[in-house]
């Protein structure tokens, strides 16, 4: 079983080589291969996937094998080296599953673009790199696939990037993540250090049998939460995925909600022998993780542009991830990752047909009574808003529901009354999305009214694919609750860092706190639901109910109630873009400013010094290339009489 | 001499008879190319079956002035596979203006016949008379476009300043064996074991080593014995100029090897400063002027200058005391051949049509006028250039790993090689900006080369990537080939 799993990454990397050098000439056809390249990789990851999850053919508890000694180096050894277990496998499905259905998706988003090829040959890439993340044996490879995620991240951010907006945001987000990868670079290199191997199973056998001390271990899992917090857009790093959205949608869907974002949480999880060794930084990760989840939910509340809304939503989702590691609920967290991965990718895939669908307008303020219009898009978003929203029994309730019940179990109180807060916000921005965008009277262009239309079937079909697993998923693999189908697989990953944390949590009680809990929960969502519906949804004239969903509808009531302050915080982001601005752009331009002068005078003076004197030499060594032999031989006699005297000084030494 | 003699000269014996059979076929069949062409490639695929039957013998010939060991045979590999590769980019150049292709192939034959004599060399006399059966025939090589001026010029320089370092390298072999008296390499290094306990080495030594440095150094291109290289290389046809730029240059090291590190070994602290001043100006000088020339073949010419100056880097490792130096001189070899090689069939593949500059301009726009030839253009100068995963980073980080653990002055030298290796990027990566992201100046047409040039570039190209994914299987030869005689 094994010897499939290097097919998982390598087919997608051939459609890359292919459609990159080829993709220009294939022309309206240039994403067959990249297509059927996904899809074939996907069929063996369900292959290898199912086998990893019924801990049986080959993979059992977890199997690897390794290609090559990627980097022999006397004394340093790194493989390329591939590893499954339960945890890849639920990666896997997760990675591919979507990967196949954007893929689809573009190629009627993407079918009138010029850089068709080119879109998808780096889509190709990107899922070879993220297979290669999820896939690999050693921290070193896992370190390759993660930046190579972050560069296809950066080309696709920046697709477009003739527009200035576009091209910016590729840089932000390139820089930005620079920052949280330093901190996996040094993790590695500390763990190099202290270990002297990179192989994961290996250094968790050694972590695990007590090979590093309390303190190197809170150091590198301090080092790797910062990877994450990178990569997965947390606090205070969370500022590049919002912008970010200036990539095509199917990139957003892909990347920046299903996938790469998902790459910290996966850290995390697959570190978890480290991370359960230190109390400490668990209670970090809880707290960054959940304070980020209340944070971007609360900008969502105000933001106008439909994919920001998401991108916030998303960074929210993520919060709760971490809030979910840092309390000790891995498979919760790993549940949440899925369902999520699933909704959001259906949200944003939607969002992306109803763009389509007016015109390239993305401002929800220029939307609205789109619901029947494009009655597919609108039945699929509604139906992954509700399972956001955490409505029993779609997939979001149920992961929710874990998250917060062991927060609530394990004593982190704090999390859990944030995280009950959170759920009634995504609840609440949500249906103001679903609001601004299909409900209530029209505000699209009369021009673009005219020809607005449901999209093609290659778009509507992955959003009806995806809306199943939205829906279904919770019911499937996490019903009855912590003892689903998902527990049963990933105890084995996660049972000897319970074990060692040396929790025991109460079984799930449906009659007991559990149940209360979730009624709670459910109960604040349900309001939340009606009160978004109130504002922006009701257009029933007839019977008194009519709400002009008007820009201004959550100032205004944030203004009644004398909360001015916090809607426009809120708009404005919490001033993160600003502060930057003032730390990096203003003073760090100070800063800049007075480095370039004493690179300018100093520095510069020195190297165009040097410079003048290499270019002047480069050129005087060029004439003594005179073409004349016996010039040449001239110089090799002075050549043959200062080596002579070279050998007399070393024989007289 | 006995049978078994000729069982161990194989390969070499083989590769005569390569030569011959194709001027016998030429002779037999004139104005069949085909018929010439396969012989050469055929005869010398059962010279690589034979090399690869001798992988993992060990044995000597002729009273010990041959030895067959690792080697030897890592060595012919390479030398093969360079005539393969030579005639491959060969035949598309050569056959258009109007060259006889069966006197370059047997002239090349008998030329790679010499490297291979020198890989098994272990008496001074058989050294030097192999390093002639090498060079004589590549003198004839650089002038083979005889109505060219330059080829003729390039190659009459070659010829007289090669002819005085042949004679500096011998005079330097006559002290040698003066003071010796023998010319075994294990004799000569036998006795000069007793010279290097002995204390400080006689002035007379002290001439031979200075001789036979001068001689060595010339051969490999080192500065400043390097005169003959741009002007040989630009002027010579430019599938030539790529067999110039490395057969001879590994051939140098051959020789390096076998009389530097075989029989002068027991010196080694005596010519390590030698080597380190030699390989510290060699790569900035080779660098320095890189940087200005405007010729990619000329560019290339002084790049092979400043490459040797890396695998000196290599050869100081080891008279540093560290081992592993060698079997990174010859995984540079290895890496540096092909994707070299590489390069100069690029060059040539685009002056397919006569008239063809290898000005840079030519480079402009390649990489969307023919995105293959751009694509594998990028690999060969990344790969020179040293970025990983290709092979040339390999080579570089040996070299240069084996120069830190030597410690002292080497780790000086390792860092001027980081540096040397950054500057190069320079006129390298100026070229793969030329062809992704200039404009062409006028219409060329994209070239088409033939099939037996298509596999060349292939080979080259997968090999340059092979060795920098899976670089454990070049190091697994070289390994074993780094541990010989002294």
């Amino acid at each position: 079983m094994t010897y499939l799993i290097p097919l998982i990454p390598l087919l997608p990397l051939a459609g890359f080589v292919v459609t990159g050098l080829l993709g220009r000439q294939m022309g309206r056809e240039s994403h067959q291969i990249a297509v059927w390249a996904v899809a074939a990789s996907w069929a063996v990851a369900m292959v290898v996937a199912f086998a990893a999850l019924a801990h049986g053919f080959g993979i059992g508890d977890g199997a690897g094998i390794t290609l090559w000694n990627w980097i022999p180096a006397l004394g340093f050894k790194a493989e390329m080296g591939f590893y499954v277990d339960a945890l890849t496998g639920c990666l896997l499905i997760v990675v591919t599953t979507i990967g196949m259905l954007v893929h689809i998706y573009s190629i009627g988003y993407m079918a009138h673009d010029p850089g068709k090829w080119r879109f998808f040959a780096y889509l190709n890439l990107f899922m070879f790199s993220m297979l290669l993340l999820v896939l690999a044996d050693n921290f070193l490879l896992v370190f390759a696939g993660w930046e190579l995620v972050g560069l296809c991240s950066y080309l696709l951010i920046g697709f477009w990037y003739p527009r200035r907006s576009a091209a910016v945001a590729a840089k932000k987000a390139f820089l930005v993540n620079r920052i949280g990868d330093m901190g996996f670079a040094l993790a590695i290199m500390a763990i190099w250090t202290q270990l002297g191997t990179l192989n994961m199973q290996a250094v968790f056998k050694l972590v695990e049998g007590g090979g590093l001390s309390s303190t190197w271990i809170a150091v590198v899992a301090l080092l790797l939460f910062c990877g994450a917090v990178g990569k997965s857009a947390q606090f205070p790093l969370h500022v590049w995925l919002p912008d970010a959205m200036e990539g095509p949608t199917p990139v957003s869907a892909l990347i920046h909600a299903a996938t790469m974002v998902n790459a910290g949480v996966y850290l995390v999880a697959r570190c978890n022998p480290i991370f359960g060794a230190a109390p400490g930084v668990m209670v970090v990760v809880a707290a960054i993780g959940i304070f980020t989840a209340v944070l971007a939910a609360s900008i969502a509340f105000t933001q106008t542009d439909i994919k920001r809304v998401l991108a916030y939503s998303t960074i929210s989702q993520l919060g709760y991830m971490f809030a979910a590691l840092g309390v000790g609920a891995w498979t919760a967290a790993i549940f949440h990752l899925m369902s999520h991965g699933f909704f959001k990718g259906l949200l944003f895939l939607g969002s992306g047909s109803v763009i389509h669908a007016v015109g390239d307008e993305q401002d929800m303020r220029k939307m609205g009574g789109l619901a029947r219009k494009i009655p597919i898009t609108y039945v699929t978003m509604l139906i992954g808003s509700v399972a956001i929203a955490g409505v029993p029994p779609l997939a979001g309730f149920f992961s929710k529901d874990e998250i917060l019940g062991g927060a609530f179990k394990s004593g982190f109180l704090w999390v859990w009354a944030i995280g009950f807060v959170v759920a009634g916000m995504t609840a609440f921005y949500m249906f103001r999305l679903m609001g601004m965008t299909f409900w209530g009277p029209s505000h699209v262009d009369p021009e673009v009214e005219q020809h607005i239309h449901e999209s093609p079937t290659t778009m509507t079909r992955p959003l009806i694919l995806l809306a199943i697993p939205a829906a279904a998923l919770g019911l499937l693999i996490g019903f009855p609750p912590e003892s689903g189908l998902l527990h049963q697989w990933l105890a084995p990953v996660f049972e000897a860092t319970i074990a060692a944390g040396g929790r025991t949590e109460a079984a799930y009680s449906f009659f007991g706190i559990d149940g209360g809990l979730a009624i709670v929960t459910t109960g604040l969502v349900a309001i939340a639901i009606i009160a978004a519906w109130r504002l922006f949804g009701v257009d029933m004239p007839a019977i008194g109910l009519h709400a002009e969903p008007r820009p201004d509808q959550v100032r205004e009531v944030s203004a009644r109630r004398g909360l001015d302050f916090l809607y426009r915080g809120s708009a404005a982001k919490w001033w993160f873009d600003d502060l930057n601005n003032l730390l990096f752009v203003v003073w760090g331009g100070r800063l800049a400013g007075a480095v370039w002068w004493f690179d300018r005078v100093v520095i510069d003076g020195t190297v165009n010094g040097v410079g003048t004197v290499t270019t002047q030499a480069g050129l005087r060594l060029r004439r003594v290339q005179t073409g004349h032999v016996q010039n040449y031989a001239l110089g090799i006699a002075i050549g043959l009489i200062a080596m002579a005297l070279g050998y007399f000084l070393i024989a007289v030494r | 001499m006995n049978w078994s003699d000729i069982g161990t000269i194989a390969p070499v014996v083989a590769s005569v008879l390569v030569a011959a059979a194709i001027l016998i076929v030429d002779l037999a069949l004139p104005n069949r190319r085909q018929a010439v062409i396969a012989t050469a490639l055929g005869g010398l695929g059962v010279v690589a079956a034979v090399i690869l039957l001798q992988a993992g013998h060990a044995g000597s010939a002729f009273g010990g002035a041959y030895s067959l060991d690792n080697l030897t045979v890592f060595l012919d590999a390479i030398f093969v596979a360079i005539a393969v590769l030579t005639i491959l980019f060969g035949v598309d150049y050569i056959e258009p203006r109007g060259l006889p292709i069966a006197e370059f192939a047997a002239i090349l034959v008998f030329a790679v016949t010499g490297a291979m004599l020198i890989a098994g060399s272990t008496d001074l006399v058989l050294l030097f008379v192999a390093l002639e059966l090498m060079v004589l025939p590549g003198y004839v090589l650089a002038g083979f476009a005889r109505r060219d001026p330059y080829s003729t010029e390039g190659a009459i320089k070659y010829f007289l300043l090669g002819s005085f370092s042949s004679a500096i390298l011998l005079f330097g072999l006559a002290y040698v064996w003066g003071i010796t008296g023998t010319t075994r390499v294990d004799g000569v290094a036998a006795a000069l074991a007793k010279v290097a306990a002995g204390g400080s080495i006689q002035p007379g030594l002290a001439m031979g080593l200075a001789f036979m440095s001068a001689g060595v150094a010339f051969k490999m291109a080192a500065v400043p014995f390097h005169y003959w290289t741009p002007d040989a290389y630009q002027g010579s046809p430019t599938p030539i100029t790529a067999y110039l730029s490395v057969g001879p240059k590994v051939g140098a090291f051959a020789i390096a090897l076998r009389l530097f590190v075989g029989a002068l070994g027991p010196l080694r602290a005596d010519w390590l400063p030698v080597v380190i001043v030699l390989a510290a100006v060699t790569m900035t000088l080779g660098n320095l002027v890189a940087i200005s020339q405007d010729n990619v073949k000329r560019m290339l010419a002084y790049s092979s200058i400043a490459h040797t100056g890396y695998i000196l880097v290599g050869l100081a490792a080891y008279a540093g005391g560290q081992h592993s130096g060698l079997s990174a001189i010859l995984f540079y070899g290895a890496a540096y051949t092909f994707m070299n090689m590489g390069a100069f069939a690029v060059v040539a593949a685009l002056q397919r049509q006569p008239g063809v500059s290898s000005q840079i301009a030519t480079f402009a726009g390649l990489g969307r006028r023919d995105p293959w030839l751009g694509a594998l253009m990028a690999v060969f100068l990344l790969s020179l250039t040293g970025i990983p995963p290709l092979a040339g980073f390999w080579a570089k980080a040996y070299v240069i790993l084996a120069a830190v653990q030597a410690g002292g002055w080497l780790t000086a030298l390792a860092v001027l090689a980081m540096v040397n290796a950054a500057a190069a990027a320079f006129y390298y990566l100026r070229v793969v900006v030329y062809m992704y992201m200039r404009e062409p100046a006028e219409e060329l047409r994209p070239s088409s080369p033939g099939l037996l040039f298509r596999v060349g570039l292939g080979v080259t190209c997968v090999l340059t990537v092979v060795f920098g994914l899976f670089p454990a299987i070049a190091t697994a030869a070289t390994n074993a080939a780094g541990v010989f005689g002294g």
